[in-house]
């Protein structure tokens, strides 16, 4: 097993909708909304972690590949690779993605699954954005209200702000992917789950419509294969 | 041994502390990966009886060293009247300023900095939270890691990093240690790598002779390192002492028994003086630790750089 090449793949994340990937509410400002997005600790812009992308494109892959179920709602874990329905689309989903550190495999068996393939970069801002946005004098993030309606009196309950990137709002977006000399190329399986994440959501609340996103490659080659790399 | 000084521009923020021992291990996996187990078997061929291939220091700020560890009085300007907790941060040394590092150890205190001078800004620890979504259904699940935080370092922009790569031309050349380092740089170092954390470039590689202090009699370390047994004379040498709890890296990571035996060593930053004088000629002290199963069990040949690249200067003679 030998590592020929590390591939670069970039390009841009553009919102279609308002991206909320939340902070854990480590900081409470008064004012401040009850729901902040994640941010850049120096510059103080949102960003997109490379963990909430890695985790839902695997999700996404698990869920078409039928494992979503087989560790219970966990990601999918080298132990119980038989009781996967298609064993080389799970292989290819471990090798991509990686195994848990509890997993105790055989020599032999860490040797073939080998190393975690891709690697998610944390997605910044994109400069001509936050350009465009501070010319209008705009801030970077937007507050969204949102209410529960009491079924029976029609009146709005529990009121609460959550803050969004709004969409438009573009990224700079960054995979690396190692490839090892005689195996099976993982750039298809890896467009096949940003395809997916395209076709669903990233961030929190994505059943209402939070977190529509379009991806762009910089590469003409990656963003043929990325268009047809379709799931079904 | 041939000395090449690396500087890195941090790309992204790290969950692992980039110190040399750590450095030293990912290299050796990118470079395993990168050329074949053999390759490298061959490279380590007495690693523990003193010849290193490789020997990695830590990651400092561009044309810094750390602040040794003396005791105060031996560092004038350490105990500056009033503000003691700014001056506890002053914690890197100038070694570009020529004129600065050539004169007496006492006026070293005076000169160092802490990172807000040097980047406009300090690196910000900070937690990240994560949390992991049950597939079936959608919410974080009440495990007892649910949802978890993970502490991550951020660098400023303007922040540039120095490694220094001492390295045996015999064994490995320039082309293969940048070759490693990319890799690493560009896939991400320690912790978290695979969701973008630990990612750097490379901005500039020089042969760059480790400097020497006029009458030197001492030796400053540049990365964390094993003196065990180095014949160190223990009432002039002053260190902090670390655990080292190590893990496997790569594949052998997931064998179930990632961690490595405990190790003791002292952190970059302190001086060793040899019990005999003159001060020899060395780049590099400590030794290398592990084989023969002493620091793992799974992967029994495991080895750990217990060496540093050290800098020689003069440590003034204690007043009786």
């Amino acid at each position: 097993m030998r590592l020929t090449q590390i591939r670069t793949l970039s390009g841009t994340i553009e919102l279609l909708t308002g991206l909320h990937i939340g902070s854990g509410n480590t900081e409470m400002h008064i004012g401040g909304s009850d729901s902040p997005v994640i941010r850049h600790p120096h510059t103080g812009h949102p960003y997109i972690p490379g963990s909430s992308i890695k985790g839902k494109v695997r999700s996404l892959l698990e869920w078409r590949a039928g494992l979503a179920g087989v560790n219970g709602g966990k990601p999918m874990s080298h132990t119980l690779l038989e009781k996967a329905p298609d064993k080389k689309e799970a292989k290819a989903i471990l090798k991509l993605f990686g195994i848990s550190g509890g997993d105790s495999l055989t020599e032999k068996e860490s040797l073939e699954i080998g190393p975690s393939r891709a690697s998610f970069r944390d997605c910044s801002l994109n400069r001509e954005w936050i350009d465009g946005v501070r010319k209008k004098n705009l801030p970077l993030t937007e507050i969204k209200m949102e209410n529960t309606i009491d079924r029976i009196r029609g009146t709005a309950e529990h009121p609460r702000n959550i803050e969004r990137v709004p969409a438009g709002a573009t990224f700079a977006f960054q995979v690396s992917l190692k490839v090892l000399n005689g195996e099976t190329d993982l750039l298809p399986t890896l467009l096949m789950g940003l395809n997916l994440l395209q076709m669903d959501s990233l961030g929190g609340s994505g059943s209402r419509g939070y977190g529509k996103v379009r991806l762009t490659f910089d590469d003409g080659e990656i963003q043929e294969q990325f268009n047809n790399s379709q799931p079904w | 041994m041939k000395t090449l000084l690396v500087t890195l521009r941090p790309l992204t923020a790290f969950a692992t502390p980039p110190h040399g021992d750590t450095l030293f291990g990912q290299l050796c996996w990118a470079l395993c990966n990168r050329f074949g187990a053999p390759w490298l078997v061959e490279r380590l061929d007495g690693y523990l009886q003193g010849k290193p291939f490789l020997v990695v220091s830590d990651l400092f700020p561009s044309g810094h060293w750390p602040r040794p560890f003396v005791p105060p009085h031996l560092l004038e300007g350490d105990l500056r009247a009033g503000d003691r907790k700014k001056e506890k941060k002053r914690i890197w040394f100038p070694w570009r300023d020529d004129a600065g590092w050539r004169k007496n150890l006492s006026s070293w205190g005076r000169m160092c900095r802490d990172e807000a001078e040097l980047w406009g800004e300090e690196r910000k620890n900070r937690p990240q939270p994560h949390n992991q979504i049950n597939r079936l259904t959608g919410t974080t699940g009440t495990d007892g890691f649910a949802p978890f935080a993970v502490t991550q370092t951020w660098f400023p922009e303007r922040a540039r990093l120095e490694v220094w790569v001492l390295y045996d031309p015999k064994r490995l050349n320039v082309a293969e240690i940048t070759a490693g380092l990319m890799d690493v740089g560009s896939f991400g170092f320690g912790k978290d790598a695979s969701t973008g954390l630990g990612r750097f470039d490379m901005e500039k590689t020089e042969e760059c002779p480790l400097p020497r202090q006029p009458d030197s009699n001492a030796w400053l370390t540049l990365g964390f390192c094993a003196p065990q047994g180095c014949g160190f004379d223990g009432k002039r040498s002053y260190y902090q002492p670390f655990t080292r709890f190590g893990r496997h890296g790569d594949h052998a990571a997931r064998t179930g028994q990632p961690f490595k035996n405990p190790i003791l060593l002292a952190r970059a930053g302190a001086i060793w003086s040899p019990s005999h004088k003159p001060l020899p000629n060395h780049e590099f002290v400590g030794r290398g630790l592990g084989g023969e199963e002493k620091l793992s069990k799974i992967l029994p040949a495991t080895v750990h750089q217990g060496y540093a690249p050290v800098v020689g200067i003069h440590l003034p003679e204690e007043r009786p």
